[in-house]
């Protein structure tokens, strides 16, 4: 089964982050407070859908859904 | 063994005397509230050396009488860096010789976000430098709470640990006072991460190549050597050689480092229960509910952003016609008083011109960065980034590049000056080149003018033609920013890859002291770095205007005199005369001649040469200069202005020379043209080279060339 990654899950939706598919991103990301283990919420996209709009944590954090799709949930 | 309680015994800097501090903290962790508290108003504010990073540097004062330089470093995450601001931190603190590396750090953490914010801390404790941690509490945050919180935090990391307010000021005695004791006694090194294996192997490979590092130095130069401007290009190709033969792979490591980190200090928060810290999510939630919305937040940004436009436009025109006015009438009383002399005009057509050509964008800057502070300062500009990102992205901007754009309707100068929040150097760039596209408030003199001449004053159905055509400029203006940007955008290479992640910090009051500061230093900047250049400009102009080859001008006023007697003029005709045809005969004049074969396919004659010489200082400098050329005295009367235009006869033909052709021609030329000395100057500033300007201004002049080519000919083949 292919694992979900963030941008496929629905507004207000939860999931818990697993991993990165990217080094280079992933430092991005942890350095942020995105880590593996942490709850992620979708809060909202923006019209098109291309900038997610996601709660970290209680952290409100804007993120690329061409980044978004390297974190990958449980 | 807990890695993290190892601690080191080796004493650190207490024999070095501590001068310089480094002001450290993520970003919206209140590190700009706590520099204006311990600073105050002496600050200077100038970049970091080689890159256009804002540094402020300011003192402390101790209570001995000593005094400190304390160096504020831009908002920062990690010393693994993702953007240009973090870049210059990583870069000083590799490098002990760099003119920045301080003594000592003041690390600034939010108590409501206390688990993002230690993990940059615990990198610098592995620097080895002493350190003061100041917990900035969020109001709510409840007393004892945050005592059990730095006791915690004093007992883990074996260093003071200070509470603070910087909103309400509180907590800075304290802080001071463990200061002094820093200066006083020094503090021993607590190393806090335990590299790995092959990190160790890294670390001697870098520090038998660079000596004198601590071994977390040399860990982050093994990952970053790459693009740090303190390692020679010798040592570049050793480490990069020999790092790949250890086997060393820096992302991996970088990943591996981040969760050792982070996974040491979190079970120490878990026993923390800390009530009513989260800061001020829920009202944040149901604001961004509105202000985030994907049809509601475009719409609430648009209201915003028209009020800031209405408000440079509006509010700032009363000032600049006190400016204007106080300039005159200063210029007025030098001519009064002063023998009628070169040095007379000198002061007050070169020196005084010229400073009020500085002295007049103060309004519009200091009421632009006071609307965009407080947006900033609530946290409001995230949100229009994460808004308008996509939109932006496909033009090669950043959401943050909307606010410039639109702003440059008032004054392309205190928008450019406002690129400098745009983290991404491409995308700040192209903003910058592009942004005086868009028709700013000195345009309209001209466009009245103009289109007063060309176009008919009748209503077509609700429109008013003229309200059309003004309507029509603008939307040009626009569409030309637009594509430039997109062709920018294909063109330009970037070494950093569009990302964005990016911090929706919680609505806060904003703290007006930080506001004013803000408003006060880009003023500053302006009058300094700017002003020069407007200032030198002027004079150069005046000149250019004032003087001619030999006695040229003596000639020409002789002259004029001689065909005002004949015509029988009164006084005020015949100075007008003798002006307009000393402006003829001056450099300028002479330019505008030398311009005529180039600028006669688009329909101008060497008047509207001059014009466009003269129109550098200023655009709306265009009317008076017409005003002149054509000895019309008064420059209010734009009617008579028009009238004028359409009376002048070209002396060959004896057709008219202001034709609707020309008229569209030139109105083009207007909208597209750099012709602003001034906003020129704000970009040499900003991208730190002569390059961009003159880029800038050839790139533009050139379409405008291009365009008003094409309007004028094919006016006259389908006229």
């Amino acid at each position: 089964m292919r694992a979900i990654s963030l941008p496929d899950i629905a507004t207000r939706q939860k999931g818990v982050i697993d991993r990165f598919t990217d080094d280079r991103l992933a430092v991005k990301m942890m350095s942020m407070g995105v880590f593996p283990g942490r709850t992620v919420e979708m809060v909202r996209k923006t019209s098109f859908g291309d900038t997610l709009y996601i709660l970290v944590d209680k952290r409100a954090l804007a993120i690329r859904k061409k980044e978004a799709a390297c974190i990958l949930l449980k | 063994m807990h890695p993290a309680e190892v601690a080191d015994n080796q004493p650190s800097n207490s024999s070095t005397q501590i001068k310089k501090i480094a002001l450290l903290g993520n970003p919206n962790s209140g590190k700009t509230s706590v520099f204006n508290q311990l600073t105050g108003m002496r600050q200077k504010v100038g970049n970091f050396p080689g890159v256009t990073v804002e540094k402020k540097t300011g003192h402390i004062r101790l209570s001995a009488g000593k005094e400190l330089t304390l160096i504020d470093f831009p908002g920062t995450y990690s010393l693994h860096p993702n953007s240009a601001d973090e870049k210059v931190v990583v870069s000083t603190f590799c490098d002990p010789h760099s003119p920045d590396f301080p003594d000592a750090i003041v690390y600034v953490a939010d108590i409501t976000q206390l688990e993002q914010h230690l993990l940059f801390f615990t990198q610098l404790l592995d620097l080895g430098l002493p350190m003061i941690l100041a917990l900035n509490m969020s109001d709510q945050a409840d007393v004892q709470g945050a005592q059990k919180v730095s006791k915690m935090l004093e007992r883990r990391f074996r260093l003071p640990v200070v509470s603070i307010s910087a909103r309400q000021g509180s907590g800075f005695d304290d802080l001071k006072k463990n200061l002094e004791a820093l200066v006083a006694e020094g503090q021993d090194f607590f190393r806090y991460y335990r590299p790995e294996e092959i990190e160790k192997k890294a670390i001697e490979i870098v520090q038998g190549c660079i000596p004198g590092l601590k071994d977390y130095q040399a860990l982050l130069i093994a990952h970053h050597f790459a693009w740090l401007p303190s390692v020679s290009k010798e040592k570049k190709d050793f480490l990069r050689k020999e790092l790949a033969e250890a086997g060393f792979q820096s992302l991996h490591q970088q990943v591996q480092e981040t969760m050792q980190r982070y996974n040491y200090y979190t079970p120490w928060m878990q026993d923390l229960h800390l009530i009513g810290m989260d800061g001020n999510t829920s009202t944040t939630t149901r604001l961004d509910r509105l202000l985030t919305h994907r049809w509601f937040g475009p719409v609430v940004f648009a209201l915003l952003m028209f009020l800031v436009f209405q408000a440079i436009f509006s509010w700032a025109s009363v000032p600049m016609d006190w400016i204007d006015a106080g300039m005159g009438g200063l210029s007025g009383w030098f001519q009064d008083t002063l023998p009628d002399a070169w040095y007379t005009d000198l002061l007050t057509e070169g020196i005084l011109a010229g400073l009020g050509g500085v002295l007049i964008f103060i309004p519009q800057i200091a009421i632009l960065f006071f609307l965009i502070a407080i947006l900033e300062e609530v946290g409001y500009m995230a949100r229009a980034v994460f808004l308008f990102d996509r939109l932006m992205q496909r033009f090669g901007l950043n959401g943050r590049s909307i606010v410039a754009l639109i702003s440059g309707g008032a004054c392309a100068i205190p928008a450019i000056m406002s690129t400098r929040t745009i983290s991404n150097p491409k995308e700040r760039l192209i903003t910058i080149l592009v942004t005086p596209f868009i028709s700013c408030s000195a345009r309209i003199p001209v466009y009245t003018v103009l289109i007063g001449f060309v176009v008919p004053s009748v209503t077509v159905g609700i429109f008013n033609l003229q309200g059309l055509a003004f309507m029509g400029l603008y939307l040009l203006g626009i569409i030309a920013a637009l594509g430039a940007a997109f062709v920018f955008k294909k063109v330009m290479k970037s070494n950093e890859p569009g990302f964005l992640l990016m911090e929706l910090p919680v609505y806060r009051w904003p703290v007006m002291r930080n506001i004013f500061i803000t408003v006060f230093e880009k003023v500053k900047t302006f009058v300094l770095e700017a002003g020069k250049i407007i200032f030198a400009i002027s004079i150069v102009l005046w000149f250019l205007a004032s003087y001619g080859p030999g006695n040229s001008l003596e000639m020409a006023e002789q002259e004029a005199v001689i065909t005002a007697q004949e015509k029988g003029f009164d006084e005020s005709e015949t100075a007008d005369l003798i002006a307009s045809s000393q402006l003829e005969n001056s450099y300028a004049g002479r330019m505008g001649k030398v311009m005529e074969p180039v600028i006669e396919p688009l329909g101008f004659d060497w008047k509207m040469g001059i014009a466009i010489v003269t129109s550098f200082a200023a655009r709306e400098v265009f009317v008076s200069t017409m005003a002149t050329i054509y000895s019309i005295g008064s420059v209010e009367n734009e009617g008579k202005i028009i009238d004028r235009l359409s009376a002048e006869k070209d002396p060959v033909t004896g057709q008219a020379v202001y034709t609707p052709a020309t008229a569209f021609s030139l109105l083009i030329f207007y909208v597209f043209a750099m012709q602003c000395m001034s906003t020129l100057a704000v970009v040499k500033r900003e991208t730190r080279s002569w390059k961009w300007p003159i880029f800038q201004f050839v790139f533009m002049t050139g379409l405008a060339w291009l365009a008003s080519l094409i309007v004028y000919q094919s006016f006259l083949f389908f006229g």
